[in-house]
């Protein structure tokens, strides 16, 4: 296995490096600190668009269309997203999300929308002048890791569709200029039911209901959406409706997923790394003198904050290798992303013992690590969730068929378990899908 | 060797009105506590009233006005309280303890007045040393104790300082100030203290602990995904099992701990706090866990029962000081 960046891309790394050290790690504690995200108008946004740095996969389209991949030719597209996922979340995970673009909403565009879609919401992220987001409004209040379970409907009339429903914890969902918003056309229909639509900020009957108040990520907006009778073109619908002939629809949902997974890793990896540089600088600091009896302690947690992190690493890089080779890599990419978001909050618990006392103090850049990282084992497919696809591959693991429980559930998912319908499942990555676009990046 | 963990009557009345204190006085003020830094007035008046603030503020058998009441009781009392608030809790609770703990140490009463929050240090110096974060419960003295049976008060000027957790028992910061009271114990005795204080802890954490998985198998039966209750995945139940397991084992370590305090053996309030810490941290990080994103939001509590939980357990010395009083009477050799 070949982990090597190309020299070329070391510049990109470095660039990022300072960014976050001058601007993405103190604005992260600022947002921190007055408990919600920066404003959409923060003089940041327009610095950071001016350098090119973007949040979400814009990629390079090229006459619209995602640059053909299948010349056999293994890419560099996923390894080196890896080490920029690493080392944006290194500095601030809250703000690296939060970075003009169009955030987890541009993969299903690039890989469904058409044409004049791609033009039209990805073009706009080419202007490098006004900081813009999208969003991808999947998950509800009822619906989360099952996403067969949506309920936001959509009623065909005439040539336009009406939404109606809800959707909470969207990324950037209040200052997005449009949102990928799911919705069912029949809940009867399950998955072949689901449609995506591109939903313009603004549009009368969107509204922002509320931003979520968190444990951590403050610089992250995290947004609830109400959808009443909001009524969108035909022309709105991702792909148009020859995309979701069979499970396509849904299909495309879960390849964003496919792509990100190798790169939350990442991010685990590097938040998890950033906790472990505080804890050592503090201890090198404190022990000193003659060894005290903690010392021995204190080394045993750094030392093994130190080979988990590698090994997170190496499974991060692993599922993206393979991507990049256009091998199937759903597992490694389940068992990276179930491995190193626990191990970034591992390493933020442990960092606090270290300090000791004081570690919960926001002083120590610890504490704020240990509640942002906590997010990772849940976003993106829990950590339960990249288990059950872990181990239906593995070892043929089926769950235990769902027992219908009232009338609300009686027409929900076809009555399968945690198969292949589930937020962040690996499990329609039967194909290519696993493979990162040519181009594509992702901060 | 016979145990007994039943409570008089006049036991389970003071368990009765912890609950109901609890039920009046903290629920549903949680967030507002966090909020504003401190518990508020009313809380503390009815904490008064209930007369739980003589549990705190005595040690059993050092008591003249009739509350002498059993450790397991007290320690019970304190874990009902710490279900629905531990930050609120320790504000109310501490600083009666340590005030409690100074006085056995010989602290001059003068000295004793103001005390809120104590630290298990390694060792007593010249100065106090500084803290960061530390809730102090709204005093401006702090009780050291190390392990030779060195002790001191001081008197710090604390300033407000951001803090992860526990902001309704006031984390303050203050720099190293001159002690206001220095004294000498017996190491054995200090170590009795040393066991004696990390019980009381331990009922802080086992009381999230019990919080975090109440709450959790009341959600996890409530919300279905895949067709069926989360509580019908086995990934989920076995989850919430073990949480049961766990927490019901420490809640006995922790009566088990207070009925050897009762015969004058200590040194289980180590072993429960150590159970403790791995079990709340374990606990409260799954409750946010099986409550995926809900968990992560504010508008749940167990979100800040896993911030508690990691707060709670870096103070009085943290797990490290722990094992190595715990491992004192395995005649080992002490660590340099
Ligand atoms: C910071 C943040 C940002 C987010 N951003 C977005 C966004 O931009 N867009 C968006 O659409 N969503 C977003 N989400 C939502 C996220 O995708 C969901 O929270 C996640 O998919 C989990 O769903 P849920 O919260 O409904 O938990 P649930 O699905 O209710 O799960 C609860 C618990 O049950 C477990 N569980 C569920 N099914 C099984 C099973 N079969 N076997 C074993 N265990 C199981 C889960 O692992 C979890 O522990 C965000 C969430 C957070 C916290």
């Amino acid at each position: 296995m070949d982990f090597q960046i190309d020299p070329s891309f070391e510049p990109i790394r470095q660039m990022l490096g300072w960014l976050g050290k001058s601007k993405l790690r103190p604005l992260g504690i600022e947002a921190d600190r007055q408990g919600g995200p920066l404003p959409p108008d923060h003089p940041f946004f327009k610095e950071v668009l001016s350098m090119g740095m973007t949040g979400g996969f814009v990629g390079k389209l090229k006459d619209n269309k995602v640059p053909r991949d299948d010349d056999g030719r293994p890419r560099r597209t996923s390894r080196r997203a890896v080490v920029l996922a690493e080392e944006a979340a290194y500095w601030d995970r809250g703000m690296a999300t939060s970075l003009p673009g169009p955030s987890l909403g541009g993969a299903p565009v690039m890989l469904t929308g058409t044409d004049a879609q791609k033009e039209h919401y990805l073009g706009m992220f080419k202007d490098k002048t006004t900081p813009r987001w999208g969003a991808f409004a999947m998950s509800e209040p009822g619906a989360g890791s099952d996403v067969a379970r949506i309920r936001t409907r959509a009623k065909r009339d005439g040539d336009s569709y009406v939404l109606s429903g809800e959707k909470c914890f969207i990324s950037n969902g209040a200052r997005a200029s449009w949102a990928v918003v799911w919705a069912t056309i029949d809940p009867a229909l399950g998955r072949s039911g689901h449609r995506a639509f591109l939903v313009d900020q603004g549009t009368p009957g969107f509204t922002v209901a509320c931003i979520e108040k968190k444990m951590g990520l403050a610089a992250s907006e995290t947004a609830s959406l109400v959808f009443d009778g909001c009524r969108v073109p035909e022309s709105a619908l991702l792909g148009g409706e020859e995309a979701y002939a069979g499970k396509g629809g849904f299909k495309s949902a879960m390849k964003a997923f496919d792509m990100t997974r190798p790169l939350v890793a990442a991010m685990g990896v590097g938040m998890g790394r950033a906790a472990y540089d505080e804890t050592l600088r503090v201890a090198r600091e404190r022990f000193t003198g003659p060894s005290s009896w903690r010392l021995s302690r204190v080394q045993d947690r750094l030392v093994r904050v130190r080979r988990k992190l590698e090994m997170g690493r190496m499974l991060a890089w692993k599922a993206a290798w393979l991507a990049d080779h256009k091998r199937p890599n759903a597992v490694e990419a389940g068992m990276a992303k179930a491995y190193c978001a626990q191990l970034g909050l591992e390493a933020a618990s442990l960092g606090l013992e270290v300090l000791g006392e004081s570690g919960g103090a926001s002083d120590y850049l610890v504490e704020k690590i240990f509640r942002d990282v906590k997010a990772l084992d849940i976003v993106e497919g829990t950590q339960q969730i990249q288990r059950v696809v872990i181990a239906r591959r593995l070892i043929g693991y089926t769950e235990d068929r769902g027992r219908s429980t009232g009338a609300s559930e009686a027409s929900t998912s076809n009555g399968s378990g945690a198969k292949d319908s589930s937020n962040g499942s690996a499990d329609t990555a039967e194909d290519s899908s696993t493979h990162t676009p040519a181009g594509a990046t992702h901060v | 060797m016979p145990m007994d963990f039943s409570l008089t009557d006049e036991e389970q009345m003071v368990l009765d009105a912890a609950a109901e204190f609890a039920r009046r006085g903290l629920l549903g003020k949680e967030r507002d506590h966090e909020r504003e830094g401190c518990v508020s007035d009313a809380s503390r008046k009815s904490f008064a009233e209930s007369g739980l603030d003589l549990l705190s503020t005595t040690l059993p058998g050092t008591n003249s006005d009739g509350m002498d009441l059993s450790w397991p009781a007290r320690i019970q009392a304190l874990t009902i309280l710490a279900r629905t608030d531990a930050a609120a809790a320790m504000a109310l609770w501490l600083p009666g303890t340590t005030a409690a703990l100074a006085k056995s140490l010989g602290a001059p009463a003068d000295a004793v007045a103001g005390l809120g929050q104590s630290r298990l240090v390694d060792a007593v110096g010249e100065t106090s040393a500084p803290c960061s974060a530390l809730p102090m419960a709204g005093a401006s003295r702090i009780l050291d104790l190390d392990r030779e049976g060195r002790w001191g008060i001081a008197e710090v000027t604390p300033s407000p300082s951001e803090a992860m957790a526990l902001h309704a028992a006031g984390p303050r910061s203050a720099d190293s100030v001159a002690w206001l009271a220095q004294g000498q114990v017996e190491a054995e005795a200090a170590h009795e203290l040393r066991h004696l204080l990390r019980l009381v802890g331990s009922a802080l954490l086992v009381g999230l602990a019990r919080a975090s998985t109440d709450y959790t198998a009341a959600y996890v039966q409530e919300r279905v995904a895949f067709s069926k209750p989360l509580s019908h995945h086995q990934g989920v139940a076995f989850i919430v099992a073990e949480m049961a397991i766990r927490t019901t084992g420490c809640e006995l370590l922790l009566d088990r701990a207070g009925w050897d305090l009762e015969q004058g053996q200590s040194r289980t309030g180590t072993d429960a706090w150590l159970e403790a810490c791995e079990t709340a941290l374990w606990v409260t990080d799954q409750a946010v866990q099986l409550l995926g994103g809900h968990g992560y939001m504010k508008d749940h509590p167990v979100e800040k029962w896993m911030r508690e939980a990691r707060t709670i357990t870096l103070l009085w010395g943290g797990v490290d000081a722990a094992r190595a009083d715990a491992a004192r009477d395995l005649d080992l050799g002490a660590e340099s």
